[in-house]
């Protein structure tokens, strides 16, 4: 989620196809995921969660396992800690591998239960939300026209059934549908029917590309490059990893993906890299991205909502508040050693003016590294990727 | 031989990045705002002079709006119920039997009614609010309903119910009419409480700020203590990166000179805690744009989301009451707080809420995605029905409430009616702004 300097430059002699294949095939290094208990403290999951991506083994993976977690979201607001957990086990096992049982898996999820009000839902009236967002969100999209209120009411009698009974899910039949009902014009009756229903609908592909693609890259996508990856997610029957590493190895990134602002996690993590040191969870709360706790089922906000005044001034009281304790620098060059932990190769002349002169403007070496930190933490660049 | 990236390229690459909003507004490192703002960071502007000094003795209230009336020095706050409120429990009609036969769980008796006009009142935590008198405006919707909240926000936060361009959101547009004649000596004419940029602010002049609150301005404009030269060295070059073109060094600009106006008229306020604020969340939140109008800098409209998540789709009839409690202490306390800065005549509060709930109940207790909601009017002179009340028994074919007014005529009403700029040049001008005034 954010590089070291030693990762990045021992990409040095690489390509960019090499870089990618790298990355992708890394595997999820396996940490340890604890097993909380009802009750437990609700900054728990979150925690463990930063501490994870923290990690210097966390890749690519870690980032699939971030983009699942805001796509088919859920919260610690409504799921307890121990839901979240188990939720989460679910993410990290199917991140590259098969939505369609990714997605089966997460409807009958404790946690989904209870974020979009699944337990408890009754056929005869039945709870909507969940039967909504699985279409709107998760699968079809609501510009694809794919459906309409007619089909979330369906969805969601098919659906019912199911509630959250302690620690078990439970089925009761007399709340669930008891005949057929007509759902994106097929006949469906339970759970699995709606799941396969709605992947094999054709706007499932290119809405579940459109997602990707705009996590991984941004910016417009090509109708015809949009139909090229959604083939090739259908031909590998919606497994994830052959089309992620095609929207990586997109022909048109000449220079790479293009920059855009960087979100408060990545920040934060990149933060952390930099002090070489952690920050609290409450504090990425504040900076507005605590793990496992996204604003609304849409997951979290598009890029150019994190460039903000207020997103900035509430990082540059951050920076400085947590720079105290940093290692003493280099001193024979403290401005490009701090440059150097912050991942910044290309900064611009202002940015090196400033920071010269940060270097010079204060004596004791402590205050020095502590300010180059802060500052580095705080110039253009660091809050661009 | 293998070409070699940059480094640059293979960050990129290797924190495989998030992209960018559908919405087109991608604001990439190198593309500078269209209108730079005068002088380095800290330079070239000037805070107006406040309009009045806090701790003043309320002055009375204003009792009906005068339509002559000067509007150059009127303030709005636009209230945001993110979820989508339902108006049948907000403004309750309870003189209507259909309206009980609908709820068979989340009705509101009449005897807990705050009664109105004799057929419709208000929820009974809606208090404050009724002493003080309110507007209540039913009907308020798309003529084309959507049951997804997001392209309902959009379709709000742009102001135009066909999102024909979402470069700027409606506020952003009245921000930039406000702005006295092109002036840039003002940081911003409109704020949104928040800390990300809120799509209800774009602005295609830059006239606009997103800051969550006071916390957020002491690094940068903070007072420095004599020896503290750490903390002055850090705010010299928070400034010094300001200064660039790009968008990240505007923004943090843009934040610095808010900054300065605000923390050079004081932000220690500990009387605010007497005025029955929540003392985070949305009462901060208020508790905030109080003190922002009373700095007279330049904002005239703020921009706020209450705390609560409206979406109430199962508990309802237990969740509902706490929003409007959450709604009416916090809108009664700022009301207070306005009053003894003497800005009582001056604010005006209304609500906006993507859509309204399904008329009738599912079998959890809550109600799924409606249409119509009613919305309120909060200050000087608001009062009464002001929109046509949607039929409860001719629905439409999901069953949900028929809009009797777009929402467009709403939010346009207010804008000419309070603020005097003709709604015309925010919204579509073939809907005609509603009479609210």
């Amino acid at each position: 989620m954010a590089p070291t300097p030693e990762l990045v430059e021992s990409f040095d002699d690489a390509s960019p196809g090499e870089l990618v294949e790298s990355m992708i095939s890394r595997p999820d290094f396996g940490p340890t995921i604890p097993d909380l208990e009802e009750g437990s403290d609700f900054a728990g999951p979150s925690e463990w969660w930063m501490s994870t991506m923290h990690d210097d083994r966390a890749g690519f993976h870690e980032r699939m396992v971030w983009f699942w977690h805001g796509h088919l979201t859920s919260s610690i607001d409504k799921a307890s800690a121990p839901m979240m957990i188990l939720q989460h086990r679910l993410l990290r096992e199917h991140a590259l591998g098969d939505f369609r049982t990714l997605l089966r898996q997460i409807t009958l999820d404790p946690a989904m239960l209870r974020w979009l009000d699944g337990d408890g839902s009754e056929a005869q009236a039945p709870n909507e939300n969940f039967s909504r967002e699985l279409m709107e969100l998760f699968t079809l999209g609501r510009h694809s026209g794919a459906y309409t209120e007619d089909d979330v009411v369906a969805g969601a009698r098919a659906l019912a059934g199911y509630w959250i009974d302690g620690d078990r899910l439970v089925f009761e039949a007399p709340r669930a549908l008891r005949r057929d009902v007509t759902y994106l014009g097929t006949r469906v009756r339970d759970v699995d029917d709606v799941i396969d229903t709605v992947c094999d609908h054709p706007a499932c592909a290119p809405h579940l590309v459109g997602r990707l693609y705009d996590h991984f890259v941004g910016g417009d996508l090509a109708p015809s490059r949009l139909g090229e990856l959604s083939q090739v997610l259908v031909e590998n029957d919606l497994q994830i990893e052959p089309v992620v590493r095609e929207i990586l190895l997109d022909p048109s990134f000449v220079d790479g993906p293009p920059p855009r602002p960087r979100a408060a996690i990545e920040w934060a993590l990149a933060f952390e890299r930099l002090i070489g040191d952690r920050l609290d969870v409450w504090t990425v709360q504040a900076l507005g991205q605590m793990p496992m706790q996204p604003p609304n089922v849409a997951g979290w906000p598009g890029t150019d909502r994190w460039l903000s005044s207020g997103m900035l001034l509430t990082k540059g009281e951050i920076a400085l508040d947590h720079s105290w304790d940093v290692e003493t620098l280099d001193e024979t060059d403290p401005v490009s050693d701090v440059l150097r932990r912050a991942v910044l190769y290309e900064v611009s002349d202002d940015t090196l003016t400033t920071l010269d002169e940060v270097a010079r403007s204060v004596d004791g070496r402590r205050e020095r590294a502590t300010l180059l930190h802060a500052a580095v933490a705080m110039c253009p660049e660091f809050s661009t990727i | 031989m293998t070409p070699k990236m940059s480094r640059r390229e293979m960050i990129a690459w290797l924190a495989a990045a998030t992209g960018a909003a559908t919405t087109g507004s991608v604001l990439l490192l190198d593309r500078p705002r269209s209108e730079p703002l005068g002088g380095a960071a800290n330079g070239g502007r000037r805070a107006t002079t406040p309009a009045s000094a806090p701790g003043t003795a309320a002055a009375p209230q204003a009792v009906g709006v005068d339509p002559t009336a000067d509007t150059s020095d009127r303030l709005l706050v636009v209230v945001e119920l993110s979820g989508g409120n339902d108006g049948l429990s907000t403004a309750v009609p309870y003189g209507s039997g259909a309206y009980y036969d609908l709820r068979d769980h989340t009705a509101i008796a009449e005897a807990d009614v705050l009664d109105l006009d004799g057929s419709i009142g208000l929820h009974p935590n809606l208090v404050g609010l009724h002493e003080r008198g309110v507007g209540i405006v039913e009907g308020i919707g798309s003529m084309q309903p959507d049951g997804s909240h997001f392209e309902m926000q959009q379709r709000w936060w742009a102001g135009d119910s066909d999102l024909a361009d979402t470069t700027t959101g409606w506020i952003g547009r009245l921000a930039d009419t406000l702005r006295p004649g092109g002036d840039t000596t003002t940081a911003a004419t409109a704020l949104s409480v928040a800390r990300g940029a809120h799509p209800i602010i774009r602005s295609a002049t830059g006239s606009t700020i997103s800051m969550p609150g006071t916390d957020a301005l002491g690094a940068v404009a903070g007072a420095i203590e004599d020896d503290d030269r750490m903390r002055w060295v850090y705010q010299r070059a928070l400034r010094q990166f300001a200064a660039g073109a790009t968008p990240v060094s505007t923004a943090m600009s843009d934040g610095i000179a808010f900054a300065d106006q605000m923390v050079a008229l004081g932000l220690d306020d500990e009387s605010a805690t007497e005025l029955g604020y929540d003392e985070w969340g949305f009462g901060a939140s208020l508790q905030f744009a109080a003190a922002v109008f009373d700095g007279g800098v330049g904002v005239r409209v703020v921009h706020v989301e209450t705390e609560g998540d409206y979406d109430t789709h199962e508990g309802h009839a237990y969740r509902h009451p706490e929003l409007m409690r959450e709604l009416d202490t916090n809108i009664s306390a700022f009301h207070r707080d306005l009053e003894r800065r003497g800005l009582g005549d001056r604010v005006m509060v209304m609500t906006t809420s993507e859509f309204g709930r399904t008329a009738l109940e599912n079998a959890s207790g809550g109600l799924d995605h409606g249409t119509a909601s009613t919305m309120l009017l909060s200050g000087p002179g608001a009062s009464g029905r002001l929109g046509e009340a949607p039929s409860l028994t001719r629905r439409d074919d999901n069953d949900d409430l028929v809009a009797t007014a777009p929402f467009e005529a709403y939010l346009g009403g207010v804008v000419e009616g309070w603020m005097g700029v003709p709604s015309s040049e925010i919204f579509d001008p073939s809907i005609a702004p509603m009479p609210l005034f």
